[in-house]
C-alpha cells in the first residue's frame, strides 16, 4: 500500500510543480505613487487673466507705438510699462482664439517673433502647440523663427516643407511663405546670402535636431517660469477627453530635450493616465529617452515596471533606448510576463537588439506570444543569424504592425551606424 | 481483496488531498486573446465579426482619418485594452498585442482576476471562462469609456425619455435568437453601418401645409443626435424638381454634421434627440424629390453614402 502511496504522493507533487511552472507569472502591485503634479503646481505662476478684448486693445496699442510722433511715442511708453508675461498672453490669446482675421495672427504672431525676450520664454509651449493648429503657412514659418529665438527648432519641418513645396498642392499666399521661409534659413546661417548654403545649414540643422533635440545655435533658458508652464502641460495628461491630452503630447515630442526631465519626473506621479502618457511620449521620442533615463528613470523604472498599471509603458519605454544594456531587464518578461507584458518585452527586445538565436528559437516555441510579440522576435533573430530579413507571415499579424516594428528595427540600425562613424 | 480495500485508500486519500488544496493554488485562466472564446461563443463571434467593433482597427475609412494611426490618441478606443480594468467613465488606454482584432471579447468582458463579467444575472459560474453578472457592463458608463469621446453619451443624457430606452444596449444590442433558440444580446451592434438602424434613427417627411412645400427631418428614434459623433459622419438632405416635365439636378440643402475642432467656419448642425428640421421648398414646380443621405465620412462621394430615406411628392397646377 505505502508503493501505491508514494506513486499517487509523486504524481500530485509533479502536477502540482508542473502548474506552477506554467502559472509563474511576474507578481504586478499596485503601488502607491507621490502627488508629484501637484507638489509642482502648488507654487507654480500663473498667466495674467484677462480676457480677448484687453488682448485686442494692446495689439492696437503696439500698432500705435510705430506710428512715431506724440501720439507713437505716448503709446511706446504705454507698451513699455506691460510686463512680458502681459504680452506674450495677449497675443496668444489672439491666435488662439481669432480664427478668422489672418492677418491679425500674422501680426501677432510678428511681434512675438520680433521681441527679444531674454529669459522670458514662458510661451514656449503654448506657441509651440499653434504649430498643430495654425492652417496658414505664412503664420508657421513665423512662428517658427519666433521659437527658434528661443532655442527651439520645432517649428523647423513647416519651413522645409514650404522650400520644397513645388505649388501643386494649392496653398493660400505661397509665395509669401517662400519668401518669409528663405529670409529665416538666410537668419539661421549668420544672414549669408546663398540659397543652397542656407539650405545645407537648415538640413544640418535639422538633423540634430531629430537626432537630440537640440539648438547649436540657441539653448533654451530652462528657468522656473518655462519649467512651471511644461507642469501644467503635463498635468493636461490626467484629462478623460482625449483633446488635451493630445495637445500635451503634441507639444513635448516637439520641445527640447530638457524638458523631457519633466515627463521622467512626471512618470511617477499618482494619477495612471500621467504614468502612461509620460512614459508613451518618452517612448515616442528616443531622441530624447536617455535624457530622462539618466535623470529620474533609471531610478524608477524598475518599479514602474512591476506596476499593474504602468507595466506594459514601462517596458515599452525601455526598448526606446535601443541600447543592448537594457535587455538583461526584459527578459524576466519575456518567460514570465502575462501576455501584455511578453509583447511590450518582445518589441522592446527587438529595439535594443540582445540575446542569442538559441534563446529565441526556445521562445519561439510557446505558442503563448502575440502575433505582434511573435514578429518581433523573428526579426530579430533572423538580424542575429545575420541572414536577410524575411518579411515574417504570421496569423492575425496586422500589416500596420508590421510596419511600426520594422521601422524600429530600422531606426536601431540608423542609430548603430551613426554610433560606429562618430566613435 | 487487499489490492481493493489499498485501492479506495489512495483514492480517499486523493480525494482528500484534493480538497484540502488550497484554493490559490488553482491556476487561474489566463486570458490573453479573445480568440480563446471561439470554442464555446462562435455564434456570438460570428455576431461580432460581422460589427465594426471587429473592424475599428483595420477599417480603411478610419487609418485615412487617423493619418494610419500617426494619430496615436485613436488607437486608445480601436484597439482597447479591457474597459473594466478602468474605473467606470474614465477612458480606456491602447492594449499591446492583437490590436487587429479591435474592439474586441476581452475589451468589454475581461476582468482583471482572470474571470469575464456578463450583462447575464443566471450566467453559469462554473463555465470555463467564469462568468459572473456585473452591473456595470448593463450601463452606458461601460460604452462611455470611448464613445464619449465623441460626446455621443452626454447626447444620450440630455435626451427625452421616452427616446433613450434602458441604456445603449436597448437599441445597439437588442435581444435576438440565435441558432438553437437560445436568447442574447445581439454582438453586431447595429448602428449607423446598418440600413435599418439609420431608417428607425430618424424620419423624413414631405407634404404641402397651408400651400407651402415643407420637408422635415425629425430625429424621432434615436436617443443621441443624428448623426452622432464629432467630425466624421455626416447626413445630407437633398432636393430636386420637376419642372417642364424634365428632372433637375439633386442640390443640397442642409448637412447634419459636428465640424472637425479646426473647420472654424462651421458650426455644429446635428439635429438633437427628439427635435425637427424643416426647410421650405418651391412650389411652382411639377414634383419635389427630398433624399437623405448618411456619410461614414464627410469627405465621401453621395454615389458613396448611403440613401436612408426619400420621398416624391406631385404638386397639382
Amino acid at each position: 500500500m505505502s508503493k501505491y502511496l508514494a506513486l499517487l504522493i509523486a504524481v500530485l507533487a509533479h502536477s502540482c510543480s508542473q502548474q506552477n511552472e506554467v502559472m509563474q507569472i511576474t507578481t504586478l502591485e499596485k503601488h502607491s505613487f507621490d502627488e508629484v503634479i501637484e507638489q509642482h503646481l502648488a507654487d507654480a505662476s500663473t498667466w495674467p487673466e484677462f480676457g480677448i478684448e484687453r488682448a485686442n486693445e494692446m495689439i492696437e496699442l503696439f500698432g500705435m507705438a510705430e506710428l512715431g510722433g506724440a501720439i507713437g511715442q505716448r503709446a511706446q511708453r504705454r507698451v513699455n510699462r506691460l510686463g512680458n508675461n502681459e504680452i506674450q498672453h495677449a497675443l496668444l490669446l489672439i491666435v488662439e482664439t481669432d480664427k478668422q482675421n489672418t492677418a491679425l495672427r500674422r501680426r501677432a504672431y510678428s511681434l512675438l517673433a520680433n521681441r527679444d525676450w531674454q529669459s522670458s520664454n514662458r510661451f514656449i509651449p503654448r506657441l509651440t502647440l499653434r504649430l498643430k493648429y495654425e492652417k496658414d503657412w505664412p503664420s508657421n514659418i513665423i512662428i517658427a523663427r519666433a521659437l527658434a529665438n528661443v532655442g527651439s527648432l520645432a517649428g523647423i519641418d513647416a519651413v522645409k516643407s514650404i522650400l520644397l513645396n513645388s505649388g501643386e498642392d494649392e496653398i493660400d499666399d505661397l509665395d509669401l511663405a517662400k519668401s518669409l521661409a528663405a529670409e529665416f534659413i538666410s537668419e539661421l546661417n549668420a544672414d549669408h546670402d546663398n540659397f543652397e548654403d542656407n539650405w545645407q545649414h537648415l538640413q544640418l540643422l535639422s538633423d540634430v535636431w531629430d537626432k537630440v533635440h537640440a539648438f547649436q545655435g540657441v539653448t533654451t533658458d530652462f528657468n522656473q517660469e518655462y519649467q512651471d508652464e511644461l507642469w501644467s502641460l503635463v498635468a493636461q495628461f490626467r484629462s478623460q477627453p482625449l483633446r488635451p491630452v493630445d495637445d500635451a503630447r503634441f507639444v513635448f515630442i516637439r520641445l527640447e530635450q530638457q524638458a523631457m526631465t519633466v515627463l521622467a519626473a512626471a512618470a511617477s506621479d499618482s494619477n495612471r493616465y500621467v504614468r502612461d502618457h509620460c512614459l508613451q511620449t518618452l517612448t515616442w521620442m528616443p531622441a530624447s529617452s536617455q535624457v530622462a533615463y539618466d535623470f529620474a528613470l533609471k531610478e524608477s523604472l524598475e518599479v514602474l515596471e512591476n506596476d499593474f498599471y504602468s507595466s506594459v509603458r514601462a517596458i515599452e519605454y525601455r526598448g526606446s533606448l535601443m541600447d543592448k544594456i537594457q535587455a538583461d531587464f526584459l527578459w524576466p518578461f519575456i518567460e514570465n510576463g502575462n501576455y501584455e507584458q511578453r509583447t511590450a518585452a518582445a518589441d522592446a527586445l527587438l529595439r535594443c537588439a540582445d540575446y542569442s538565436v538559441a534563446r529565441i528559437d526556445a521562445l519561439l516555441i510557446d505558442q503563448r506570444f502575440s502575433p505582434e510579440a511573435q514578429c518581433s522576435l523573428l526579426l530579430l533573430r533572423d538580424e542575429l543569424r545575420g541572414s536577410e530579413i524575411v518579411i515574417p507571415r504570421i496569423s492575425g499579424l496586422d500589416q500596420n504592425e508590421l510596419t511600426r516594428r520594422l521601422r524600429w528595427q530600422q531606426q536601431r540600425q540608423a542609430l548603430a551606424t551613426d554610433y560606429r562613424k562618430q566613435r | 481483496m487487499k489490492f481493493i480495500s489499498a485501492f479506495f485508500a489512495v483514492l480517499g486519500i486523493a480525494a482528500l488531498a484534493l480538497m484540502l488544496a488550497p484554493q490559490e493554488s488553482l491556476p487561474a485562466t489566463e486570458w490573453y486573446s479573445s480568440t480563446q472564446c471561439l470554442d464555446c461563443h462562435a455564434d456570438v463571434a460570428a455576431e461580432w465579426e460581422s460589427s465594426h467593433h471587429a473592424f475599428a482597427y483595420e477599417n480603411p475609412e478610419v487609418r485615412k482619418l487617423s493619418n494610419d494611426f500617426a494619430n496615436q490618441e485613436c488607437i486608445a478606443c480601436h484597439a482597447p485594452q479591457p474597459v473594466l480594468k478602468f474605473e467606470a467613465g474614465e477612458r480606456v488606454l491602447a492594449r499591446q498585442s492583437q490590436r487587429g482584432l479591435g474592439v474586441d471579447c476581452l475589451a468589454c468582458h475581461a476582468v482583471t482576476d482572470g474571470g469575464v463579467a456578463t450583462n447575464n444575472r443566471q450566467a453559469n459560474g462554473d463555465a470555463p471562462c467564469r462568468p459572473r453578472f456585473v452591473e456595470r457592463m448593463g450601463s452606458v458608463q461601460l460604452c462611455s469609456s470611448c464613445h464619449n469621446q465623441h460626446k455621443t453619451v452626454d447626447q444620450w443624457r440630455g435626451a427625452p425619455d421616452n427616446l433613450k430606452g434602458n441604456n445603449c444596449l436597448t437599441c445597439h444590442m437588442p435581444q435576438e435568437f440565435r441558432k438553437g433558440g437560445r436568447s442574447g444580446s445581439n454582438h453586431a451592434f447595429p448602428a449607423s453601418h446598418d440600413l435599418a438602424a439609420l431608417q428607425s434613427a430618424v424620419s423624413l417627411n414631405l407634404k404641402i401645409e397651408d400651400g407651402v412645400v415643407r420637408t422635415t427631418l425629425t430625429n424621432d428614434g434615436s436617443g443621441h443626435n443624428f448623426p452622432t459623433d464629432e467630425r466624421s459622419r455626416a447626413a445630407d438632405l437633398f432636393v430636386r424638381y420637376q419642372v417642364d416635365g424634365k428632372l433637375g439636378e439633386w442640390q443640397r440643402l442642409y448637412r447634419f454634421r459636428d465640424p472637425y475642432r479646426d473647420e472654424t467656419d462651421l458650426t455644429n448642425t446635428q439635429l438633437p434627440s427628439g427635435q425637427s428640421m424643416s426647410f421650405d421648398l418651391r412650389n411652382d414646380v411639377q414634383s419635389v424629390s427630398v433624399r437623405l443621405i448618411y456619410k461614414t465620412n464627410p469627405f465621401m462621394s453621395d454615389e458613396d453614402g448611403v440613401v436612408v430615406h426619400s420621398a416624391t411628392l406631385a404638386i397639382d397646377e
